[in-house]
């Protein structure tokens, strides 16, 4: 069985992993989308393999402050394209700090769960796209 | 199969005692016209509103911009596999109500979006600005499972183009255009000499505001398949994407997708347009591989010699594009990329999320991240207040008069990444 | 109509003051044009008023460049200008990444800049996104064909109140940032027309190149480096005291050599850095913590290495050219491979 791990700053996503409790799947939760950016960059290089697109959904980078990334719990030697597509994706983040606030005080609760939201089920469609259990 | 377009020119849209349509008008019994379109039990109340090109209008948050049409001859119907059943379209003859649009406007999510303004400078930027667009504005029990107001929202859109399609079924249209689509091997066999050309045609596909149907079937599930363009302007296609607003595909325009229709002005003359196959844009990596493989495949068996592609939304389908773009090429199969870009605020940034020196002949819809400055509107149809937060907006982008500053990015169609707009970027 | 109201930067030498020797002069705002303003000003006696003239010292920009674009949006905040001049910088190096700081202060106060410089200068790839800069030769000899064509593009500039057209029909170089424009058939058409070009062979223009990047492809590893001669090389800025091949703080023309054959470690009564673009105090305390003499001599005492070259080759990296970079790097690639060096650890900063 193939395991995972999710980086995330997403709380709602922790919660449904802790509901779930996928045994092929583990938690990496961090605080901001700079976190993300920054612990999938460390992964990639500690030869972990992208699972998931670092830009999945429309909805732009940084105006959603929540972000998850599906990486391989196996390491190997660094894949050159997981570091490839990474570092390019990043670079559109940084395009978007100049469009957005980081900051989260500036939505309100109801915005910030539909944000959430959003990254759940794009996080979710890959999950089932994954082959989790045997 | 061979599909015969019958456009009835609508020249405006009033509300009446009867839906119909005489002489280029279209009436509309707005309770008859509720009624239709509200069997669904959480929907609580309909309002219903007509936008004129011109008028001082805006519409927001706007979701899906649908055409209503109707299959008069020939097999299915209107939508298969979502509204009619699953029989094959795109053959006989199907009557189009031309210049007119259905928009369903609706909050789902916080996060508003996206804008559609009738006149002034940000009407130029959305191809929706040229029709009578038809509003459609529910009230929906509160609290509902956001998936199932999406789909709500969504079959709302679909049933009341169908609706007012339905009167177009015994008018005798001003035009009639002619589409055939021949089993490849007739197609090779008309035009030896052109090119044989193909369309790969990517479909959003990623889950909650972001899903395509296939005759009713989530891309997300599909292997990259041919489809027949016809089939297309049936509505074998329907939008379930709704973010971001600019770069959204809509039913309207999968029922009236330019490539196709610039495809086809050139058919017969300086290329031989044999096929479309259509892909999804997972968001794993391992099911964007597979599908670049498979789709790269499937045209070099149908023996492509070229190919245009488009995509739909953001960053991640960049992705899909440069993977199609090398197994595409790498089977000598020459390539041009219709796409958006995102090089930020002063276009200094690279433009996309992922490169590759394949890519050698691009297509540009324009940048998205620009400013623009929205004057008021005398009218305001959906939810005013969400204009505060559009999509590509901020806190203040909304001025006590009405005034709105948005990015470009939160106008409807604006950067649609199939090519149905005019506006591009340049190196300067 | 009323002239622009126009604020013109320069630097020492044309601003009069001094040559090389004065390149640490000081910010100052004067009274009116200078130097090459006064053609200038001349040429568009109808259009704007230089109002001011900001002239300040290459070096002691270069060496202080946070302290001098707040001194120069305080000027341009006192001045008012609604169109700031810089230059023409030819191909002086700290002189078009001056010009372009100074241009990169008047963005962010929303005012625009019109410039020129040579487009090997480094100011011109790193800050064309803030400026409208004209194409010039490489020296101040070139100044006479310069001012036309600033007058020009500065004409266009008020007559279509800023809102100035593409670098082709200006002329003005590319500033390397997508704009966007409106054509005449949408997106779909233009695609079906480049893929007839395309599918036949034709010639065809894309509408968006992709990024070029410079990639190198790495040598073999070294097979055995105990046996192997290592070479030192910085773009830190690390000289010996004295810089006796005048090399430059920021925007280096040059790299220089120096013998280590009899050094064990670099202390700081001999060696220092010029580097003008980081804090040097930790650098020159110990010069080894930017070029590591010291652990390379205990590496070959070691056995790890084969022998430390007895040349290290420095440069000052910040506000570099790419050209020069890369004359420099393959200058010294030559010689190191003439001397039977197999690996270099470059440091930079």
């Amino acid at each position: 069985m193939d395991k995972y791990v999710i980086v995330t700053n997403n709380p709602m996503r922790k919660a449904r992993i802790e509901e779930t409790q996928l045994e092929a799947v583990r938690l990496k939760f961090v605080n901001t989308l700079d976190d993300v950016i920054q612990t999938t960059r460390d992964m990639i290089h500690s030869g972990h393999r992208l699972i998931s697109h670092p830009l999945a959904g429309s909805v732009k980078p940084v105006e959603n402050p929540y972000r998850s990334i599906i990486l391989s719990e196996e390491t190997g030697p660094l894949d050159y394209e997981s570091l490839r597509i990474f570092e390019h994706a990043v670079s559109q983040v940084n395009v978007f700090k100049q469009s957005y606030e980081s900051d989260l005080t500036r939505y309100s609760q109801t915005l910030l769960t539909d944000y959430q939201l959003i990254d759940v089920s794009l996080i979710d469609s890959a999950l089932s796209r994954l082959k989790l259990k045997r | 199969m061979k599909l015969e377009l019958g456009n009835i020119n609508i020249n405006d849209v009033q509300f009446g005692e009867e839906t119909a349509v005489n002489g280029g008008l279209l009436t509309i019994n707005k309770d008859e016209f509720i009624a239709a379109i509200s069997d669904d039990p959480n929907i609580l109340s309909v309002e219903v509103d007509i936008a004129r090109p011109g008028e001082s209008v805006r519409l927001i948050p706007c979701k899906d911009v649908i055409e209503p049409r109707v299959k008069v001859d020939g097999p299915g119907g209107i939508f298969p596999g979502v509204l009619a059943d699953e029989t094959i379209v795109g053959s006989g003859r199907t009557h189009v109500l031309k210049g007119v649009a259905v928009v369903t406007v609706g909050r789902v999510l916080g996060f508003q979006e996206g804008v559609l303004d009738m006149s002034g400078p940000g009407a130029r930027y959305t191809p929706y600005s040229s029709t009578i667009n038809v509003a459609v504005n529910p009230e929906l029990t509160e609290g509902l499972e956001k998936h199932h107001h999406e789909e709500i929202l969504r079959m709302m859109g679909l049933k009341a183009a169908v609706y007012l399609g339905e009167v177009g079924r015994d008018v005798e249209p001003d035009e009639i255009v002619t589409y055939d689509h021949k089993p490849l091997i007739d197609a090779v066999n008309e035009y030896p000499d052109l090119p044989r050309v193909g369309y790969v045609y990517l479909l959003q596909s990623q889950g909650l505001l972001h899903d395509t149907w296939v005759y009713g079937v989530d891309a997300k599930n599909i292997l990259p398949t041919l489809i027949s363009p016809t089939e297309v302007m049936d509505g074998a296609l329907v939008s379930g994407n709704c973010v971001a607003a600019s770069d959204k595909v809509s039913t309207f325009i999968h029922q009236n997708n330019p490539i196709i229709e610039d495809l086809y002005r050139e058919h017969g003359k300086s290329v031989n347009f044999v096929g479309v196959i259509i892909a999804n844009e997972n968001v794993v990596l391992a099911d964007k591989i597979r599908s670049s493989n498979y789709t790269a495949e499937l045209a070099a068996r149908m023996g492509w010699q070229g190919a245009i592609i488009s995509e739909e939304g953001y960053g991640n389908p960049d992705t899909d594009l440069m993977m199609h773009c090398d197994k595409l090429e790498g089977k000598g199969i020459k390539l041009v990329i219709v796409t958006d870009e995102y090089p930020g605020r002063d276009g200094a940034s690279q433009s996309f999320a992922d490169v590759t020196d394949n890519a050698d002949a691009l297509v540009s819809v324009g940048n998205g991240n620009p400013l623009v400055t929205l004057p008021p509107m005398e009218k305001v149809i959906g939810h005013a207040e969400s204009m505060n937060t559009i999509v590509g907006g901020f806190d203040g982008a909304l001025k006590e008069d009405g005034t709105m500053i948005t990015e470009i990015q939160g106008i409807m169609g604006a950067t649609s990444g199939v090519g149905i707009t005019r506006m591009s970027a340049r190196a300067y | 109509m009323a002239k622009l109201r126009v604020v013109h930067y320069i630097n020492q030498f044309f601003g009069q003051i001094g040559g090389e020797d004065k390149a640490d002069t000081p910010p100052m705002m004067v009274d009116g044009p200078v130097g090459p303003g006064a053609p200038l000003q001349n040429a568009l006696a109808d259009e704007i008023e230089i109002v001011k003239t900001i002239i300040c010292g290459d070096s002691y920009f270069g060496e202080n460049i946070d302290t001098v674009t707040g001194q120069i949006k305080a000027y341009l905040e006192e001045a008012k200008p609604e169109l700031l001049i810089a230059g023409p910088a030819f191909n002086a190096g700290r002189y078009g990444v001056a010009c372009g700081e100074s241009a990169g202060v008047a963005f962010e106060l929303g005012i625009p800049t019109i410039s020129g410089m040579y487009p090997e200068n480094p100011g011109y790839e790193i800050y064309r996104k803030y400026a409208y800069m004209i194409e010039t030769t490489d020296s101040a000899a070139g100044m006479k064909k310069a001012i036309p064509s600033l007058v020009k593009l500065v004409k266009s500039f008020v007559a279509k109140n800023g809102e100035l057209g593409s670098p082709a029909e200006e002329g003005y170089m590319l500033r390397g940032i997508r704009q966007n424009v409106w054509m005449e058939k949408r997106a779909s058409q233009r695609a079906v027309e480049m893929l007839i070009k395309k599918v036949n062979g034709e010639e065809f223009e894309t509408e968006c190149p992709m990024p070029v990047f410079d990639r190198v492809t790495p040598s073999a590893a070294v097979e055995d480096m105990s046996k192997a001669r290592v070479a030192l090389v910085t773009s830190g800025g690390i000289i010996p005291v004295g810089n006796p091949d005048h090399i430059e703080s920021s925007s280096a023309t040059k790299f220089g050599k120096y013998d280590i054959a009899d050094v064990d470690d670099l202390t700081s009564d001999k060696y220092y850095t010029t580097h003008g673009g980081y804090d040097p105090v930790y650098a020159n305390a110990d010069p080894d913590c930017v070029l590591p003499v010291d652990m390379m001599r205990e590496l070959e005492k070691e056995g790890k290495i084969g022998k430390l070259h007895d040349y290290f080759y420095a440069t000052v990296g910040t506000g570099t050219s790419v050209g020069n970079a890369e004359k420099f790097g393959n200058a010294i690639a030559e010689e190191m491979i003439a001397d039977g060096v197999q690996a270099v650890i470059l440091t930079s900063t």
